[in-house]
């Protein structure tokens, strides 16, 4: 997938993670939290956003180029890092954008302890059950991306037949075994903290009214993969919160539609 | 040279298109078994076992789950069915998948009462489970290794420890650990293990002194884990391991005539032609990331059962993963088998797919019969070092 060269990696150490970051842009700072399909890295909406914003981009511990601690097994463990970088950062009030994977970890970080954030943005991101039970017989409410063949996946995941393959799935798109051992890497640190319940928790339903902060939910409007059912929950728990629908994206909005994502975003942060 | 019966107990009455609806494993719906046909198959196998102890020879369990490869779901359950139906036979459970169990203790249990039961038959196998048994337990795959280690050590330590204790480990917790019944042998029965994605498990093996066992790989893939066995025995301080600490899975048929056991021993070929959805066979974690590599590299959009490579009937049966023919050929290439790699325990799938129990008891009693006197003295003889390689 294209990614902007504006940036190279820097790295941090805090908790025990020798951590990789990408960072850009000067501003309020937000801090961008990577989903569990994509590669960590530095895309074109990164890009977008560092026009008006600080950004930085962590790879979570485990994914990319950050190491893991044995003992960081948890969500838990992955909010209580953020929100302890977020103090190591510096910055005073700190805006969130997760999506996916990352929008779990930033909904964690928000009902823990919002007085260090500014505003939440979470885009098609895990975390809750769907309400009503499972909405697949098998496999559970977000699809087992675990098990599905690469380009089933990528038909639930990416919008656009014809720009699919920016999307890199261990499937025939991957040309060298060290970006296949980079993916199945990812994989496996994605099971590690989400197996299960499979990337939920069945408490944090309960706990979302203590994210008092301005919150804004978006959603691919084709996402196969986390049902909108999901990211309306979101926007009903967070007080005050509202649900946009991203069209011409499923699962990645950030990557499939940067500008309207990025827009979004910007937009919402300047309210 | 102890001789073993094994069939997974595959499903074999499958529809031509089980692989378009699901693969072998987990998703396959369960409205194709058929109930009568299951209440069949179960005792036509578990009669194949009996058979075994009548002849004079042991038996071989194993256990799997959502999976038509095998349908024997609850290994202790058939082991209990067997402990009071024979008599002499050693009945290896190989084994319980023990990082997938949520309840370590419950396996120690159920073996400390097989054992009890049987007058201390029960050799007993340990094992991190295949791949794809972690979505039937949910059981976090990228713990597995984790989780075997502790479960094994908390077992052991339940067999062996003379009073109540405490257990407070990362992925087990019990504040009162003190089974009854303990085991019949003392300190606890022997226990086995399996497992060649990696040379983790032999090297732990060897360290411990369990027995090791190789199911359907090349001889020499097998000579050479045997040989590392004996290397990391002999750095663990411990007496050079006889042919009792390995053992090894072969497809087994025996036939009165060369025309016959191929014939019927055919049959052998349905366990390693079934497929299984790749997203199941490598589930993240449960291997080291460039073992997964390859194999998801390799996979395209099937895997096999596990363990056995690819090939013809014919190849199988030239590298002796399938060996089919007359008592004096199996014989012949039991010793072969024996003098390139040492290995002291025969284990036979000698049932599969839909293999009848008349063909199949036909060729265990030519086996206990014409093969086993035979074959029962090898490992009392050096190898012989000149034995052509396969």
């Amino acid at each position: 997938m294209a990614t902007a060269t504006a940036t190279a990696a820097k790295r941090l150490q805090l908790d025990g993670v020798d951590l990789e970051y990408f960072e850009a842009g000067r501003g309020p700072t937000l801090l961008v939290l990577h989903g569990f399909l994509e590669m960590p890295g530095w895309y074109d909406f990164h890009h977008r956003l560092a026009q008006r914003f600080h950004v930085v981009a962590p790879s979570h511990p485990g994914f990319g180029g950050s190491s893991r601690p044995e003992w960081m097994t948890s969500l838990d463990d992955l909010a209580n890092f953020y929100l302890d970088l977020i103090d190591r950062l510096g910055a005073g009030k700190t805006h969130v954008v997760g999506h996916s994977f990352g929008g779990w970890v930033a909904a964690e970080m928000a009902v823990r302890c919002s007085h260090g954030l500014g505003k939440l943005v979470l885009a098609d991101a895990v975390g809750l059950p769907a309400p009503g039970g499972p909405v697949r017989p098998a496999g559970g409410s977000i699809a087992d991306w675990l098990v599905l063949e690469p380009e089933d996946l990528r038909a639930l995941a990416w919008h656009d037949p014809a720009t699919g393959d920016r999307l890199k799935l261990a499937g025939e798109d991957v040309t060298s075994e060290e970006e296949l051992i980079a993916i199945l890497k990812n994989r496996e640190a994605a099971t590690l903290y989400g197996w299960k319940p499979f990337f939920h928790s069945p408490r944090l339903a309960h706990w979302l009214h203590r994210a008092s902060v301005p919150a804004l939910v978006i959603w691919g409007e084709h996402d196969g993969v986390v049902p909108r059912a999901i990211g309306e929950a979101y926007a009903h728990g967070i007080g005050g919160a509202r649900l946009e629908i991203v069209p011409g994206a499923a699962h990645l909005p950030h990557l499939e539609q940067p500008d309207e994502f990025a827009r979004l975003v910007a937009d919402f942060l300047a309210e | 040279m102890e001789a073993f019966h094994f069939t997974e107990m595959a499903y074999p009455y499958i529809p031509e298109d089980y692989f378009e609806r699901g693969g072998a494993r987990v998703i396959l719906p369960n409205a194709i078994y058929d109930r009568e046909k299951g209440h069949r198959l179960y005792n036509d196998l578990l009669d194949q076992h009996e058979y075994a102890d009548q002849l004079g020879y042991h038996v071989f369990l194993n256990e799997h789950h959502q999976t038509i490869t095998c349908v024997n779901s609850a290994v202790s359950v058939t082991a209990g069915a067997l402990v009071r139906r024979t008599k002499q036979a050693k009945i290896l459970i190989l084994g319980n998948a023990i990082s997938n169990r949520e309840q370590p203790l419950r396996v120690a249990e159920e073996i400390a009462l097989l054992d009890s039961i049987s007058c201390g038959r029960i050799l007993c196998g340990f094992l991190r489970g295949v791949p794809g048994e972690v979505h039937p337990s949910n059981v976090n795959p990228a713990f597995n290794r984790e989780r075997f280690m502790e479960a094994h050590d908390l077992i052991v330590k339940s067999w062996t420890t003379p009073e109540p204790f405490a257990w407070e480990g990362k992925h087990y917790q019990y504040r009162y650990v003190n089974i009854w019944p303990q085991p019949y042998q003392q300190p606890h029965p022997p226990i086995w293990v399996s497992g060649v994605g990696t040379t983790e498990t032999v090297d732990w093996a060897a360290a411990m002194g369990y027995t090791y066992a190789i199911f359907l790989a090349p001889w020499d893939v097998t000579a050479r884990l045997f040989d590392r066995y004996r290397e990391k025995a002999r750095e663990a301080g411990r007496l050079e391991p006889g042919p009792d600490r390995f053992a090894y899975l072969l497809l087994l048929y025996v036939g009165e005539s060369e025309e016959q056991a191929q014939r019927d021993g055919r049959g052998l070929e349905f366990y390693l032609r079934m497929r299984q959805r790749r997203g199941f066979w490598f589930p993240p974690g449960h291997s080291p990331v460039d073992a997964t590599a390859k194999g998801w590299a390799a996979g395209t959009k099937s895997a096999g059962p596990g363990g056995a490579v690819k090939l013809s009937w014919e190849d199988y049966q030239d590298r002796g993963i399938a060996v089919i023919g007359t008592p004096d050929k199996v014989i012949k290439r039991i010793r072969e088998l024996y003098d390139q790699t040492g290995v002291g325990n025969l284990l036979m799938m000698m049932h599969s797919g839909d293999m009848s129990n008349q063909v199949v008891m036909r060729s265990q009693k030519l086996f206990a019969t014409e093969v086993l006197p035979a074959i029962r003295e090898f490992d009392k003889t050096p190898r012989q070092p000149q034995a052509a390689a396969t």
